[in-house]
């Protein structure tokens, strides 16, 4: 089956399977692509490498389109063993790899010279002068990229368009939202084998966590070979949004049930991105094992918190600016230091005091002394001097001189 | 004179840049009010960092500014104007972590470019990619062993940092989103709610031959990276330049982790070691900051279960900062901008630029006003007894009675 083979406008549909019965069941729900994971290469891949070229076999004889899961971050050192493993794969009936490491990317580019690539851009690509150049890196051999669901509709719609490259989203499935290699859930295991490898080759641990100091409870938690993942505690879920999906022209949606013990849903899941109806009658979400959300489709607003980080009174207005005021001595003085190379202090000046709590204060330099009591002329940049007190104002208050 | 790293400091604000380099930092790495991952810090107006960029130029340091948020298009559109400021104030390069950023900066200015740590770059043929795209330098993930760098150094041709010192991301820089969906605030864009420093409960009922059916721990919690041991591997694998992290930390941590660091890389330039006598002195002083327990990270081994940091963040520094010396009266007295309350009669110890620090009694204590001073308090000035050889921006600190 070629890649661009589906009907008129309908989405492709791809998802993970394990086995070979979930392969058998995602070609009789409709999809036309499935994710390998290799166990070496896949951050949650549970296919031996030993089996893995056999069952790829397996699953290209469903007449399925093959992809190689190769998504894990790699140091260097596990980088080179990565690359004497992967000699064993035989690239026949691997039609596609997936990838996010841009030395993943790299050596396939100079390796696997004809071998389709779908990239991983869902980590940190926000803008679409970054997209396009991931886009000419990965070069012809680029058949889709897959963005982040962090990115709003509206945007989407925008980069599908201007990228010119079949375009590939999360629909439904679990949000990951960190990983480490590190071993996080192990070290509570009785029988952790401390050799880490030989120990998470045979065993992965999942469950769930919540802190108190969070809304959210039960984060489900992964440890495997690759590391120690969490995920949201609610999936990704748009699959009620199939209509706008197809109207952005969204090439292909992904679909990841592989948490899921019940795989009924997806045949409703592929039907529903096959032939987007409208979902008012019976929302497909009411079908949905998990709890989920449609996360940032509608809209992203995730940086408009940034100004409650810090007190925007307290921000330094480099216009006018002298400096700051570090000692208060009621009904005595305020000691200043002066700060700005180009305006000073000076008996007569006019200067606006603006408070951490949001006043102004005016003020006319009368007195200017030293640390020592002794009366000066001048103040610069660097110095301390104390002028007249005025009333209202606490350490911290920013100096400026009046316009 | 042996070749050593470049000591590359953190400058949270031109305060604690002009004490990072006065302390001994080569280079600082700084933020402007947009573009970098630390919102809640202070943060560089434009007069601060022409200032910056003077008083660290006129001292022989470079300075970087920090362009590694992941920027969305309507944040790109206000990078070349900012550009354009940073090559006028002929800053040394820029920090990077996003392919669209790097690609504005080169449409805009010819400013060296280095790739944050942010970006992950774990490997040679992923430093091959960057160095395609004009990148000089990289600075690896903490996930990589000091013997991978070197691989990666020498492979790619390219320039390496490397965190040596401070708090890590127990998550690959750059791919944690939990801040994303749990509070709304973008982590990737300076957001980061510390989410991995929460207690959680661990629900282990499904789990054979776990220890108990539920752990509270801090599980995801990174213990603080502390490098001053592995230095000579850093100086011997051709490490370029090694970071200490800490924009948001105080005057206190920039200095005294600039003083003990540039003193261990000047040790080892002249004399080819580094003696161990002269390790434990510095751990020492490491441990006057605050600090969570230190770990290696993966500068040796990959991190293992040792690395996690199992306590509630608290803060028990044996010293405090008492304050910063903001004048110097010779024979007089020393203002200080009091930073935690000390006595009369209290110990006090002045922490030179250059030299050891001098161990000086507060034999008085007196108000800007000329009152005396019983007890100190942050947010006054003091004067305290002149002590020969300070100097402006030196750090006065107090040993905590425990």
């Amino acid at each position: 089956m070629e890649y661009n083979t589906c009907e008129g406008n309908a989405m492709i549909v791809c998802t993970y399977v394990d086995h070979l019965d979930e392969a058998i069941l995602a070609k009789e729900a409709g999809v036309n692509e499935v994710i390998l994971g290799n166990m070496l290469f896949s951050r949650f891949g549970k296919i031996s490498p030993k089996r893995y070229s056999e069952f790829c076999r397996e699953v290209k004889n469903l007449n399925l389109r093959v992809v190689f899961d190769w998504d894990i971050l790699m140091t260097e050192k596990v980088f080179q063993q990565r690359k004497s493993e992967i000699q064993s794969i035989n690239w026949e009936c691997v039609d596609a790899i997936r990838v996010q490491d841009p030395g993943a990317l790299y050596w396939i580019k100079n390796n696997l010279p004809d071998m389709p690539i779908q990239l991983l851009t869902e980590t940190g690509n926000h803008n679409l002068v970054g997209l396009k150049k991931w886009k000419e890196i990965a070069g012809p051999q680029l058949e889709r990229m897959i963005l982040s669901i962090e990115l709003p509709k509206q945007k989407l719609s925008e980069y599908i368009d201007a990228l010119d490259v079949p375009v590939e989203i999360l629909v439904a499935g679990r949000i990951l939202l960190f990983y480490t290699p590190r071993n996080l859930i192990s070290p509570y295991i009785l029988d952790h084998d401390d050799d880490k490898t030989k120990a998470a080759m045979e065993s992965s641990y999942e469950l769930e966590g919540s802190s108190e100091e969070s809304p959210h409870k039960g984060f489900p938690l992964l440890e495997n070979l690759h590391g120690t993942f969490m995920f949201n505690t609610k999936d990704q879920f748009l699959l009620d949004h199939c209509v706008e999906l197809q109207e952005m022209k969204l090439a292909v949606a992904r679909v990841d049930f592989r948490h899921i013990k019940d795989n009924s849903f997806l045949v409703k899941a592929v039907n529903a991105l096959r032939s987007p109806i409208s979902s008012t009658i019976h929302p497909l979400k009411d079908d949905y094992p998990n709890p989920i959300i449609r996360g940032f489709f509608h809209v992203n607003k995730s940086d408009v918190l940034f100004k409650k980080l810090k007190n925007q009174r307290t921000q330094r207005n480099d216009k006018n600016y002298i400096g700051d005021v570090l000692d208060v001595k009621k009904k005595k003085h305020l000691g200043i230091m002066v700060k700005s190379k180009d305006i000073g202090l000076q008996i007569g000046d006019n200067l606006i005091l603006k408070t951490p709590d949001g006043k102004e204060k005016e003020l006319i330099i009368s007195d200017l002394r030293n640390s020592n009591g002794e009366s000066i002329e001048s103040a610069s940049i660097n110095s301390i001097a104390f002028i007249n007190h005025v009333s209202g104002v606490s350490v911290k208050t920013r100096v400026y001189r009046h316009e | 004179m042996r070749s050593v790293p470049e000591l590359l400091a953190p400058a949270g604000s031109l305060e604690k840049l002009k004490v990072a380099i006065l302390y001994g930092a080569n280079a600082v790495y700084l933020g402007g009010q947009k573009f970098g991952l630390r919102t809640a810090a202070d943060n560089f107006t434009t007069a601060e960092l022409e200032e910056g960029a003077h008083f660290a130029h006129d001292r022989g340091a470079k300075v970087y500014v920090v362009l590694n948020s992941f920027l969305h298009d309507s944040d790109l559109s206000e990078l070349p104007e900012f550009l354009s400021l940073l090559d006028e104030l002929s800053i040394d390069a820029v920090i990077v972590s996003d392919l669209g950023v790097i690609e504005t900066i080169k449409k805009y200015s010819n400013i060296e470019i280095h790739l944050s740590t942010q970006a992950s770059c774990l490997n040679t043929e992923a430093a091959l990619l960057w160095k395609e795209m004009g990148v000089r330098r990289i600075v690896l993930g903490r996930e990589i062993s000091l013997s991978d760098a070197k691989e990666i150094r020498e492979a790619s041709g390219l320039e390496i940092e490397m965190f040596i010192h401070g708090s890590m991301c127990m998550a690959y820089s750059g791919n944690c989103v939990i801040s994303n969906y749990t509070q709304g605030r973008d982590s990737n864009r300076g957001g980061c709610a510390h989410s991995c420093r929460f207690e959680y409960s661990l629900d282990f009922n499904n789990i054979e031959n776990a220890s108990k059916d539920e752990v509270k721990a801090y599980f995801m919690s990174s213990k603080d990276l502390e490098g001053i041991r592995a230095l000579p591997e850093f100086i011997e694998a051709g490490i370029d330049s090694v970071k200490v992290e800490g924009r948001m930390k105080s005057h206190h941590y920039a200095g005294t982790i600039s003083k003990v660091y540039s003193d261990a890389l000047t040790q080892y330039q002249k004399s080819g070691d580094i003696v161990s006598k002269n390790i434990l002195e510095w751990e020492q002083e490491l441990r006057k900051i605050t600090h969570r327990d230190y770990t290696l990270g993966s500068l040796q081994e990959p991190a293992g279960a040792d690395s996690i940091y199992t306590e509630r963040e608290h803060e028990t520094p044996d010293y405090v900062v008492a304050g910063i010396v903001l004048e110097v009266v010779e024979d007089s007295h020393l203002l200080v901008e009091v930073r935690s309350a000390f006595y009369p009669g209290s110990t006090l110890e002045l922490v030179p630029f250059n030299d050891p620090c001098i161990e000086f009694k507060a034999d008085f204590l007196t108000e800007t006003d000329g009152s005396s001073c019983e007890k100190s308090r942050p947010g006054i000035l003091l004067k305290t007894p002149y002590v020969k050889g300070a100097e402006q921006w030196n750090i006065i600190r107090a040993k905590v009675m425990q």
